[in-house]
This record gives C-alpha cells, structure tokens and sequence, in this order.
C-alpha cells in the first residue's frame, strides 16, 4: 500500500536526471550573472565598446560623418574669411585717414595737428626730472 | 513519511543574499514534487520542463519579494501555479478553469497519509487524477505531494478557502467512488 504522494513521486523519479540538468543550468546561469557583476569594472572600456557603442554603430558611424562634414566646412569658411578681413581692416584705415584730410579742410585747420598723435610720455627717473628743473 | 516543508531549516536568506550553494538546497529539495505538481497540471514532458525551468529563474530573480521566509515552499509551488494557468490560458482552455461547485464548506478529517491505494490500483488512480479538472486537481496535488494547509493551498491558486475545500472534497469523492468501483468488481 502506497499514499498518493509515493506513487507520484515514484512516477516520475526517472525525470531527475533532467531535473539535475535543468537546476545545474539555471545555478550556472546565477554563477555568471555574479561573475559578470564583478568583472563588469575590470573590463569598462569593453563593456562600453559593447553596449553603448556595438549595438548602435551606424548610428555612430553617422554622427562621425556629420562632425567630420562640420569641422571640414569650420576650416573652410575660415580660411576664405581671414584674407577678406585683412583686406578689409587696411581699407577701412585709408578710408578714415581719408575722411580727417576732408574734415581738416573743411574747418580750415592745419592738418598736421590732426594728423600727428599724441607725444608718449616715457617714464624717467626722479633725480633727472629735477637736475632738468634746476638748469632751467 | 511526509516531510512539512514549512518546518524545515531552509537556507532562505542565504539564497536571497545570492549564494549559489543555498539555492542548490532549495532546489534539490523541491525539484521533484514541483515537477510532480507541474506535469500532472499540464501533461506534457517538454512543457513541464519549460514550466520548471521558467518557475526556478523566476524565484531566483523574485526571491526579495518573499516576505516569510518560511512560507519559502508554497511561495515556490505559486509561482510554478500561475506559470500553469499561463500556458493554458494561452492553449484557450481556460473553460476547464472554471468549475463551480458550489462554495458550501465540506468535512475536512482526512490527511494525505489517510489514503492508502493498493498497487494494483495505482494506475486507475492515475488515470482517475488525470480526469479530474484542473482546478480540483491542483488542490489534490498541493494537498497530497506536498501537505500544504488549505490556507497556503488557497494562496497558492488565489482562491477563496472555501472554494479550496469543495474542489477538495470533490477530487477525493471522485477518487473513493473509483477506489470503490474497483473494489467492487474485484469483490
């Protein structure tokens, strides 16, 4: 005589082999998912290369294509602005000494007042100053 | 001998804290009456391996949801349950699903180690659980594979007690009247 739960478990005691595969696959599996945890710094730089960059690459490749087209057209513009802006500058400085000639004649003044700049007053020594004081 | 599950030293919170070891213990110690329960549910070796497989990832990945730690067999035994009533919901046999019988609470004296079958009714007892509809046949099996109480049965298959005692009560009719029949032409 046998209780139900013998019979059932005797019926299917043949299916521990596979039972032991399943519960060894599924604690292999626990195993890598610690291992995975604990490499997951040592190996960064891989693990970004993997799920940042891997899965996404013509994304990337595209981004790349875009910021080499921008930068290639930054030094473009740039070259063909800087001869432009020396032109410019010299142009501009003949235009304005031009237009204090024409002023100058205008009021009638002497232009060489307006022409000559400021006198820079260079720094002397003190005891200079006064021996130029006492001769005078 | 039956072993109570809830009674036994499992190492729970060593296998919540992620020790391998510790859920090989678990898992050694309720593979085969889960794989019991799970296959005379479905009746069927590669989907009762799939369900096996599918409930212990589940109770690895789950197990910080386990609040008692001693409820560790029953939480387990709900888990491969609802994976069950997954499959047959997806096969549309859910109309098997739904017995009524009646809500009315029935005498509840027998255990599992009342039931004595003789070898040569064992097949006729196998064939008779496997008629049974689902619901009263997981109760039986909750009942007899592992001596869950009527509450923890009822937390497993989320039903009320009492519908947990009639589906009860009409598996283990069905089964004396067959166990009876038998004796009968045998005598």
């Amino acid at each position: 005589m046998k209780s139900p739960r013998e019979i059932l478990l005797e019926r299917h005691r043949e299916a521990g082999p596979k039972l032991d595969a399943v519960r060894k696959e599924v604690l292999s599996g626990l195993n890598n998912e610690e291992t995975k945890e604990q490499s997951w710094l040592t190996h960064l730089p891989g693990n970004i290369w993997r799920e940042l960059i891997g899965p996404y690459r013509k994304a990337w490749a595209g981004f790349v294509v875009v910021w080499v087209a921008i930068i290639f057209a930054n030094i473009a513009i740039r070259q063909s602005a800087a001869p432009m802006a020396k032109n410019s500058s010299s142009e501009m400085a003949a235009d304005f000494k031009q237009q204090q000639y024409l002023l100058a004649e205008l009021i009638g003044t002497d232009d060489r007042h307006i022409a000559e700049p400021p006198k820079k007053s260079t720094p002397q020594p003190r005891s200079e100053s006064v021996n130029r004081f006492l001769k005078t | 001998m039956l072993v109570v599950a809830e009674r036994e030293q499992l190492p729970v919170p060593q296998a919540r804290a992620g020790e391998p070891g510790a859920w090989d213990i678990l898992f050694r110690r309720y593979q085969l009456p889960l794989y019991v329960y799970i296959f005379e549910l479905v009746r069927d070796e590669q989907t009762s391996l799939d369900v096996f497989q599918e409930t212990f990832i589940a109770a690895v990945r789950h197990i910080g949801g386990l609040r008692d730690d001693e409820k560790f067999g029953s939480w387990l035994f709900g888990i491969a349950h609802q994976k069950c009533i997954q499959r047959w919901r997806k096969q549309n046999r859910e109309a098997e699903l739904r017995d009524e019988l009646g809500g009315a609470p029935v005498e509840y004296g027998e255990g599992p180690d009342d039931w004595l079958i003789r070898k040569e009714q064992e097949d006729e007892f196998m064939g008779m659980l496997n008629q049974l509809p689902l619901p009263q046949r997981a109760v039986f099996l909750l009942h007899f594979v592992e001596d869950f109480s009527l509450e923890e049965i009822a937390r497993i298959t989320e039903a009320q007690l009492g519908t947990v005692k009639s589906r009860l009560h009409y598996a283990k009719r069905a089964l004396r009247k067959l166990l009876e029949a038998k004796d009968e032409k045998s005598a």
